[in-house]
């Protein structure tokens, strides 16, 4: 056989295989895609147990009852919908928290319309987080109940936490967003001279199109073209095209920005990064991480494209708490909850961590 | 009735045929090698057949076709042509340079387009009404000074001219940087394939090739995506395109009003009244509430099963390990109780400026 110099091994009796291959994948892709059902997401029964206009407080219901005495209500971004941490029985953040006794509440922060346009941060902090914290608090005759805030969420919760650290136990983050400056935050360097005044007056609310764009952006090689090459590969398998198609929705399925909170979010935190140069507010008070002084577990993802671990990791030289623990979880940001590692490693942390503290 | 996996499997195996020949019979010297129209047409016959010729779920095929079919067609192609024979990977580079055009950043970005996400082209077309007579208007025009009746109509016209020339100025200015980055992922793509020249090092297939294109265009996104320069093009085509989406927005109210149609201004100037006269509602009726209700309570909904009957109950129950927890004391309030903690709470509440740990802070896990 001739040796070729060059840096492609291929002849064309390879091509010719890889194309067999191709062409018997597409002939199984047709009868996988015809029989594929709609694509169930959200997996562990809840019911509602408090709402304030559209936004929405579920308890989730596990297969036992709960062993904690303290709730956990998550607040996750405005971008996402709640089952991004109940997407599948083997992929639920909420399951493996459930599954170990926790009581678990989400906040559903629903679709705002034209309608939601002036909603602001302080809705969003105090009226919404903080209805849902007052609503636990009473239910469960506790000072305090515990808050995991999940990137966005997660600033929202530092700042909530930041305004009324007597009513958080516990604050767990997971990907939250600190300092907004580092060197490799690609997101906010694209940010910084927006004139967000200008785009949310003539946009009103941001569209959730042009939110997921950005994100594809990111890596738009890797995203928008790698990925569904990739594809190709498990159009032979129903399962594995159902949990692809589950992600896919996961991913897209996002509410559009109402247009205030977005201003003031992207205003003080991605242009001013007023976390760490002070002065961020909500409503007409002022945050300070200092006043955040109860226990802190900040989980971060290590492969993280659109929060950084640097950007994370600046929470601990600016909170007040003494009782401030990290995990650095081997992955990405949408990894993070939906990964296998995920499953074994997160809940069990935030479940070992939480019980640490509540002797 | 159809049986759209055979009669795929009988035309593809027709189509594949067609490319197999093409590869076996020699070294292609063209740079579209034969076989590779065949294999286009085995995924557009793969698009109908999985589709079944409905419409919807046709164009739901289609994006996936384009976003993996295209690629795979293109990448056979680029293969094909160095297949069995001496190459380097400046030719590879060249041939895919080729094949990708001078600037396939701006064609990949350009593929991310749907509904709502109209890109400025498809936007400026839905905006033909109010850009069509601009482009008659010279520039020039768009300084003059504006008067009589119609003053403040013509300053409108304008005013969406120059905003219409700062976008296509700065389109212009972010086109030429993504052809700088293009050039830069075809210079990293060749230095990644000259890496791979010496035997055992070799690319053994198309997905790898393709792989190593994505790894050099990645490589040379995120440097030029976090430099200075990309956030000031970037922010400047935003801003440019808010401005002319403003500008067209203002001339369809005026429009819209003139037939006696709500425009945006109007329902927005309702919706912020609204907001503003919910929060004093809130305000008021915080202020009104007894100190023994929380307003969150107002909106609770009945409480979940098996409430816990009492107060008492929920609150002297101590957690016992691998025993259930309390049900949520729904009828109970700790306001009660909260106000009085709270008041002695937040000792950190008074403090006026940040407070940071005295000591470093050992990591725990």
């Amino acid at each position: 056989m001739t040796q070729f110099f060059g840096p492609l091994n291929i002849t064309a009796q390879s091509l010719a295989d890889d194309a067999g291959k191709l062409q018997a994948k597409l002939v199984a892709g047709i009868s996988t895609l015809r029989a594929m059902d709609d694509v169930s997401f959200g997996v562990t029964p809840r019911e509602e147990v408090w709402r304030d206009g559209k936004v929405v407080l579920y308890r989730f219901k596990g297969e036992q009852p709960p062993t904690a005495r303290v709730p956990i209500l998550i607040a996750y971004a405005l971008v996402n919908r709640p089952y991004m941490v109940d997407l599948q029985s083997d992929r639920s953040l909420i399951k493996g928290l459930l599954a170990r006794g926790e009581d678990v509440y989400i906040i559903d922060w629903d679709y705002p319309d034209r309608s939601d346009r002036f909603l602001t941060l302080e809705d969003y902090i105090e009226r919404f987080i903080g209805g849902a914290m007052d609503y636990l608090r009473g239910a469960y005759a506790l000072d305090a109940v515990n808050l995991l805030g999940i990137c966005q969420g997660g600033a929202f919760s530092l700042c909530y936490a930041s305004l009324h650290p007597d009513k958080v136990k516990n604050l767990i983050t997971m990907v939250t967003p600190v300092d907004f400056h580092t060197p490799d935050n690609m997101l906010s360097n694209w940010n910084r001279e927006i004139d967000v005044d200008l785009l949310v007056d003539t946009l009103g609310n941001v569209p959730a199109d042009m939110m997921n764009v950005t994100y594809l952006m990111l890596k738009p090689w890797r995203l928008f073209a790698q990925k569904y090459v990739g594809m190709v590969d498990i159009l032979d398998d129903k399962q594995a095209m159902e949990d692809f198609l589950r992600m896919e929705k996961w991913i897209f399925d996002s509410p559009d920005q109402a247009g205030e909170a977005f201003r003031e979010f992207s205003k003080q935190f991605f242009q001013e990064n007023r976390f760490v140069k002070g002065g961020a507010k909500v409503g007409n008070r002022e945050v300070h991480l200092g006043l955040v002084e109860m226990p802190v577990l900040n989980i971060y993802a290590e492969q993280d494209h659109l929060v950084p671990p640097d950007a994370s990791r600046a929470m601990k030289a600016l909170i007040g708490s003494d009782d401030y623990t990290e995990l650095s979880f081997k992955g990405g940001h949408i990894g993070i909850y939906v990964s296998s590692r995920a499953q074994k490693e997160v809940p069990q942390t935030i479940h070992d961590w939480l019980a640490k503290r509540a002797r | 009735m159809t049986n759209a996996p055979n009669d795929f499997a009988a035309l593809a195996r027709q189509y594949w045929g067609l490319w197999s020949d093409a590869l076996q019979d020699a070294v292609p010297q063209t740079e579209q090698v034969p076989g590779t129209q065949a294999f286009r047409e085995a995924l557009n016959a793969w698009t109908q057949a999985a589709g079944g010729g409905q419409g919807g779920f046709d164009s739901v095929l289609g994006h996936v076709r384009q976003q993996s079919g295209d690629w795979l067609a293109q990448l056979q192609q680029l293969a094909a042509q160095f297949a069995g024979r001496e190459h380097s990977a400046r030719d590879i580079v060249q041939a895919w340079r080729q094949m990708l055009g001078d600037n396939p950043f701006q064609d990949l970005l350009h593929g991310m387009r749907g509904p709502g996400l109209e890109g400025i082209a498809q936007w400026s077309a839905m905006a033909q009404p109010w850009l069509q007579g601009l482009r008659g208007e010279a520039a020039s025009l768009l300084g003059l000074p504006a008067f009589g009746f119609t003053r403040e109509h013509q300053e409108h016209a304008q005013a969406l001219g120059k905003a219409h020339l700062r976008w296509q100025m700065a389109l212009e200015a972010y086109n030429k940087l993504l052809t700088r980055i293009s050039q830069d992922a075809y210079a990293c793509f060749e230095s990644k394939l000259a890496e791979r020249e010496e035997p055992g090092r070799q690319i053994g297939s198309v997905r790898a090739l393709f792989d190593l294109w994505v790894d050099a265009a990645e490589d040379a996104w995120a440097k030029a995506a976090l430099s200075q320069d990309y956030r000031r093009v970037f922010a400047e085509l935003t801003n440019a395109q808010m401005q002319l989406r403003g500008a067209v927005q203002a001339q369809a109210e005026q429009a819209a009003t003139a037939l006696g149609l709500p425009g945006r201004t109007e329902l927005d100037s309702a919706h912020r009244k609204i907001a503003e006269l919910e929060r004093q509602l809130r305000r008021m009726q915080r202020d009104a509430a007894p100190p023994t209700s929380t307003p969150a309570q107002a909106n609770a909904t009945p409480a979940p099963a098996k409430p816990a009957a009492t107060k008492s109950a929920a609150v002297k129950k101590k957690p016992v390990a691998n025993k259930a927890a309390p049900e949520p004391a729904a009828n109970k309030s700790v306001a009660a109780r909260a106000p009085v903690k709270a008041a002695a709470a937040s000792k950190a509440s008074k403090r006026k400026t940040p407070v940071k740990p005295t000591k470093p802070v050992a990591r725990k896990r």
